[in-house]
């Protein structure tokens, strides 16, 4: 039909050699060890039996004693209730510090507001685990600064290794540096799609700021800030290298559940607990029971947010 | 009265913004000044300026720590970078252009997983060190400690998303520019090297720079895998008992400052990427 030269032809068998290493290194690093992990979960594995054959404690299928076990934990209900309380703290922190920072930089009765923006996106530039390690220095009991004020105002002594709610604070605050940015930016960007003409009609329409605010800028910012807390509070919810980097999830204490009494690092929020299950007491299978029940509760979190703002869009719109 | 009033506002809430912005900043203030202070001390006061030294970023240099975990880095970074671009390329290639059972339902796992595979990299991270240590118990091949298993897992991890990163770049380039070549009896070995990877120069920066930041700064796997790269030798000085913050402040600023500058550098080419349609997908 056409004048065209023929089409050339892609062998499928070139295909597949040109497939083949990426996903060759991608089973063998990724869903292998996940499809390993999950099977691991019903057995006893620690690090002696799993390379020793002939251990004491043989590695062998056991069935849901991990998880039975796990139940009855009263360090997994303390790092649970830990984590959500995090996620109930940070988020909120998170979100007010960003959208405020987002409204205040709008203003264009600030000079140089430009440089100060392009400044403030600095937790973006930097290494994350940079930041957290500078944080532990700012938080430093003996020669911190943060510290140092903190101390000051309370008239106590302030440390992240010796005062379970210190280190929490400090969570807190380096989680709230840390995602400013992206709350800011998601907010600014929103506000920014705000028509100017809406915005004048309304000013002659003689609507006050709040009214602007309520009628005009928040429905417009509302979904994509939705969407913004839902990642945020996901990210809050898998803290991990803020709580490992500040003070290994410490200070410990015996703390007392419904389940009973444990020796446990009291800030160990829930991805830092399965890691020092397998790095510190080299239960391995325990672990990894551990890990599914999270990422079963992760799944189901995440399900929930995403119904939550889906009917919330079908009622904005 | 109004632009009067006007005026007095506008200082007020320049500096309202100018204390929020170093509020903020304090972090980065802290770094550059305690690394520049003589040990023992960190410099808070503008008397306290002129003490300045550069004797910790000297010391942290000539220190054997750093030299080692500087070259474990390197190594882990460029291999990482060599290794994506070498296994991401083609497949994103293949992925583009050629039409072949699995490919759609190959593509839609990978988009699934690059959404949620961050969260679940802990999880696995327990049985990954697991395999690995059997491996070598099993092969003597020396897995865990080895600075240069690290870069293929982190390539692993590359795939899924960079391959449609890659792919969506690949569908911009008209497929007649492949036609015109492979009439003029080019190979498909000529087509990939000599047609499509030039064209797709901003597709493999962005590719590169990705694989950079995640070579250059990982950290979590380096450490379970114990190979003391930068970020691993960054964390052991700040766990031991008596912590010289200045040292580590150097340390830090001197491991940071590659990504510092790539970031102000390729935010023209991640606009690009976005631009190209990336984005969009």
């Amino acid at each position: 039909m056409s004048k065209k030269p023929k089409q050339i032809i892609f062998p499928v068998k070139v295909a597949l050699i040109l497939i083949f290493p990426s996903i060759f290194l991608f089973l063998f690093f990724n869903l292998w060890p996940i499809a390993y992990s999950i099977s691991l979960a019903f057995t006893n594995a620690n690090n002696i039996n799993i390379f020793n054959p002939k251990a004491e404690n043989p590695l062998r299928f056991i069935g849901l004693e991990n998880f039975y076990k796990l139940f009855h934990d009263a360090g997994f209900y303390y790092s649970l209730y830990k984590t959500l309380l995090f996620v109930a703290t940070s988020v909120p922190l998170k979100l007010a510090v960003g959208v405020m920072l987002a409204f205040l930089f709008t203003s264009p009765l600030i000079a140089g507001r430009r440089i100060m923006r392009g400044l403030l996106l600095a937790p973006w530039a930097l290494p994350v685990i940079m930041s957290i390690m500078v944080w532990r220095g700012l938080f430093d009991p003996s020669s911190g600064p943060i510290a140092g004020l903190f101390a000051a105002l309370t008239g106590r002594d302030f440390s992240i290794y010796r005062h379970e709610w210190d280190a929490y604070l400090a969570y807190n605050i380096v989680e709230m540096w840390l995602a400013y940015p992206f709350i800011m930016t998601v907010t600014l960007g929103a506000i920014t799609g705000v028509p100017r003409e809406v915005i004048e009609a309304s000013l002659i329409d003689g609507a006050g700021w709040w009214s602007r605010f309520r009628h005009i800028i928040l429905p417009q910012i509302s979904r994509p800030l939705w969407f913004a807390t839902i990642l945020t509070s996901g990210a809050s919810l898998q803290a991990f290298l803020v709580p490992m980097l500040l003070n290994d999830g410490g200070p410990v204490k015996i703390v007392s559940t419904f389940v009973g009494k444990a020796f446990v690092r009291v800030n160990d929020m829930l991805m830092l607990f399965g890691y020092h299950r397998a790095f510190m007491d080299g239960e391995y299978g325990y672990a990894a029971a551990f890990y599914l029940i999270v990422v079963l509760i992760l799944a189901v979190y995440m399900y929930v947010w995403f119904r939550i703002s889906g009917m919330y869009k079908g009622v904005g719109e | 009265m109004a632009s009067a009033f006007n005026i007095v506002l506008k200082i007020g809430l320049t500096a309202v913004a100018l204390v929020v912005t170093l509020a903020l900043l304090t972090p980065v203030f802290f770094v550059i000044l305690t690394s520049l202070s003589p040990v023992g001390i960190i410099t808070y006061s503008p008397s306290m300026l002129a003490n300045l030294t550069l004797e910790n970023y000297i010391e942290v240099i000539k220190s054997s720590e750093f030299q080692t975990a500087l070259i474990n880095s390197v190594i882990v970074t460029i291999m990482t970078i060599f290794i994506s671009i070498l296994i991401i390329t083609p497949a994103a290639y293949a992925f583009s252009r050629f039409k072949f059972k699995g490919r759609s339902t190959a593509l839609y796992f990978y988009l699934m997983f690059s959404q949620i595979g961050g969260g679940f990299g802990i999880a696995a991270l327990v049985a990954l060190f697991v395999f690995l240590a059997q491996i070598e118990k099993t092969t003597g091949l020396p897995m865990v400690g080895n600075v240069y298993v690290l870069p293929f897992i982190y390539a692993a991890g590359m795939v899924p998303f960079n391959v449609w990163l890659l792919k969506s770049f690949f569908d911009t380039i008209p497929k007649e520019l492949d036609e015109a070549a492979f009439m003029d009896g080019a190979g498909w070995f000529d087509l990939m090297f000599k047609v499509i990877l030039p064209t797709s120069k901003p597709g493999i920066i962005v590719l590169t720079l990705f694989a950079f930041m995640g070579g250059w700064s990982e950290f979590i796997l380096a450490n379970t895998l114990q190979v003391t790269t930068l970020p691993v030798q960054l964390y052991k000085y700040t766990t031991g008992l008596s912590i010289n913050w200045n040292r580590f402040a150097a340390f830090a600023i001197i491991f940071a400052l590659p990504v510092v500058i790539l970031y102000m550098l390729s935010q023209k080419y991640l606009g690009e990427a976005m631009r190209l349609g990336v984005g969009k997908r």
